[in-house]
């Protein structure tokens, strides 16, 4: 695909941007803070279970805190982000579906176990949650004489989207609820954000086109030199989202800033998938490693 | 001490030179791999190796019988994490990239045969497309002891996002799931659009005429050594089927 024909696709039912955005900036969360949030979602997991599961033994272990609930449950705590997750502790295969359901009944059955948890109540003034996505997890077999058995469905995950000053912070889902067969609650993660009420700037933005050619330098870079240019590659393009970013659970995020996220796929012998980030605003508000780290000091391979 | 082997692709600079394949490099490899292995020790495992780009051979994992050294690394760990460009043939053969011919730039899974008197448990691929869903059973023969291939049916996505799963995967692990729900958990998002499977054999209890009992299933008792119950091997000869679970969105 040659480069405008590239940046064409990626700019096609690209978000149209306004001129100016805004620049948040994030109220850390102290540990203790962390753990609070995290002791008002697993009550109210325990509500949604109608168990109890106030008898937790916490633990800190290196950047995050453990608590081990009853029945085999446990919720974790990330200190960098505040992030937390709680597992009521079913077994992998346990509670199963009765059938596979359609995927507006298990979107209505994950979103009634998302009303019942309070999701919706974790969100801090100024920003909104909205469903995503819904995804299944399924499980089959075969047997020798490749005979196939149906599909049984182990879960159903409602994903929501946190956005805030009408853009959505784009990364991992910001609330997902896992949701076993009957209804029962498997587990609820949540990486919600809490940005400063009011913003701390008004930043230019630049257009998705000069985005676009920021994406193909990059994947440029990373096909590198080959008898095959980047121009000939046929690849998959999804149009650029605009949205703030989420660095993820482990790192400290102290600003929400407008990025352009685009994709990537090229399926050749071999299949790639790549995700590119790029800074929306004329200026760099915060960091991103787009290095990518190293690996540990090389071990001695073996005798030649 | 249980232990793990980590091999890491990044770069594929000299597969391109060499005009064995157009893949580009990638960028968040180590950033997955330095997380699980740092969840791995912190658990108490071993590390055994830890082979980075062109440090990684194919013959690693390629079966002794078959003219590999399997028996010194991949099938010599409890858990073997790959990182690299994958695929699949047609018949439901894994198949993999390296970046140096030792001796061949790829790996094909009809030459694995791993847990066959040595250690291997678990591999886990983080790559592209390794399982077929339609041609599951192209990957029985890998099975000889090992209990599940932790891969993908489609695409595993570089990411920003996705930096983390190495390190989601290792913890999962670590704090008491099953090796089924570590992987797919710690490799999903739940936005980025990973599709990662587990798939494993069982017996002919677990089969059940087409009944299956999940409830044998490796998928739903093997845990990591160390943190939680770990099920016997089963040998060729009592495997009657092939059971496998995987997200999709």
């Amino acid at each position: 695909m040659s480069k405008e024909r590239f940046i064409e696709r990626l700019c096609a039912n690209a978000p149209k941007a306004e001129s100016h955005a805004e620049i948040f900036a994030l109220r850390p969360l102290s540990i203790d803070e962390a753990t609070r949030n995290a002791k008002r979602l697993i009550n109210a997991t325990a509500e949604v279970c109608k168990t109890s599961l106030d008898r937790a033994d916490w633990v800190t272990q290196g950047d995050v805190t453990l608590a081990h609930l009853p029945l085999g449950g446990r919720a974790v705590v990330y200190h960098a982000s505040g992030a937390m997750q709680v597992m009521t502790g079913l077994a992998t295969m346990a509670s199963l579906f009765e059938k596979v359901e359609s995927r507006e009944r298990l979107q209505k059955l994950v979103e009634s176990v998302a009303e019942r948890l309070g999701i919706q109540r974790f969100v801090q003034e100024g920003g909104s949650l909205s469903f995503e996505r819904l995804w299944q997890i399924k499980a089959a077999a075969a047997d020798r004489n490749n005979k196939t058995t149906e599909a049984v469905l182990c879960r159903a995950v409602g994903a929501w989207r946190q956005s805030v000053g009408g853009l959505p912070i784009l990364g991992g889902a910001s609330v997902a609820v896992k949701v076993a067969g009957g209804g029962a609650l498997d587990s609820v993660a949540m990486q919600l954000l809490e940005p400063q009420v009011d913003a701390m700037e008004r930043a230019a933005l630049i257009g998705p086109d000069q985005a676009a050619k920021q994406v193909f330098l990059q994947l440029e870079s990373l096909l590198g030199r080959s008898k095959v240019s980047a121009a000939e590659i046929d690849a998959e393009v999804e149009p650029l989202r605009l949205g703030y970013l989420h660095l993820g659970k482990r790192k400290t995020q102290r600003v929400l800033a407008p990025h352009y996220v685009a994709a990537v796929t090229i399926r050749g012998e071999e299949v790639q998938a790549y995700q590119f980030v790029v800074p929306a605003t004329e200026r760099s508000f915060m960091p991103m490693c787009v290095a990518g780290s190293q690996p540990p000091p090389p071990q001695l391979r073996r005798a030649a | 001490m249980a232990s793990f082997g980590v091999e890491a692709i990044r770069y594929f600079n000299h597969a391109r030179a060499a005009g064995v394949s157009t893949a580009g490099d990638l960028t968040y490899t180590f950033n997955r791999s330095n997380g699980f292995d740092n969840q791995l020790r912190a658990g108490g495992l071993s590390r055994a190796f830890y082979f980075a780009n062109t440090d990684c051979w194919e013959t690693d994992i390629r079966d002794s019988d078959q003219g590999g050294d399997d028996v010194t690394y991949a099938d010599k760990v409890d858990l073997f994490w790959i990182e690299t460009h994958g695929n699949h043939e047609s018949d439901g053969r894994a198949r993999m990239l390296y970046d140096t011919p030792q001796t061949q730039w790829r790996t094909w899974s009809n030459q694995w045969q791993l847990g066959e008197n040595w250690n291997a448990e678990w591999v886990m691929a983080y790559s592209c497309e390794t399982v077929d869903r339609g041609h599951i059973t192209g990957l029985w023969n890998i099975f000889a002891g090992m209990h599940i291939y932790c891969g993908a049916y489609d695409l595993m996505w570089d990411a920003w996002t996705t930096d983390e799963c190495g390190e989601d995967v290792g913890h999962n692990l670590i704090t008491g799931d099953t090796v089924s729900d570590s992987w797919i958990d710690g490799v999903s998002d739940w936005a980025t659009d990973n599709h990662p499977i587990t798939v494993c054999v069982g017996n002919a209890a677990t089969w059940n005429n087409g009944n299956i009992r999940w409830d044998l299933s490796y998928l739903n008792r093997d845990h990591l050594w160390g943190h939680g119950n770990v099920e016997p091997d089963l040998p060729p000869a009592q495997q009657a089927c092939i059971l496998y679970r995987w997200a999709e969105g």
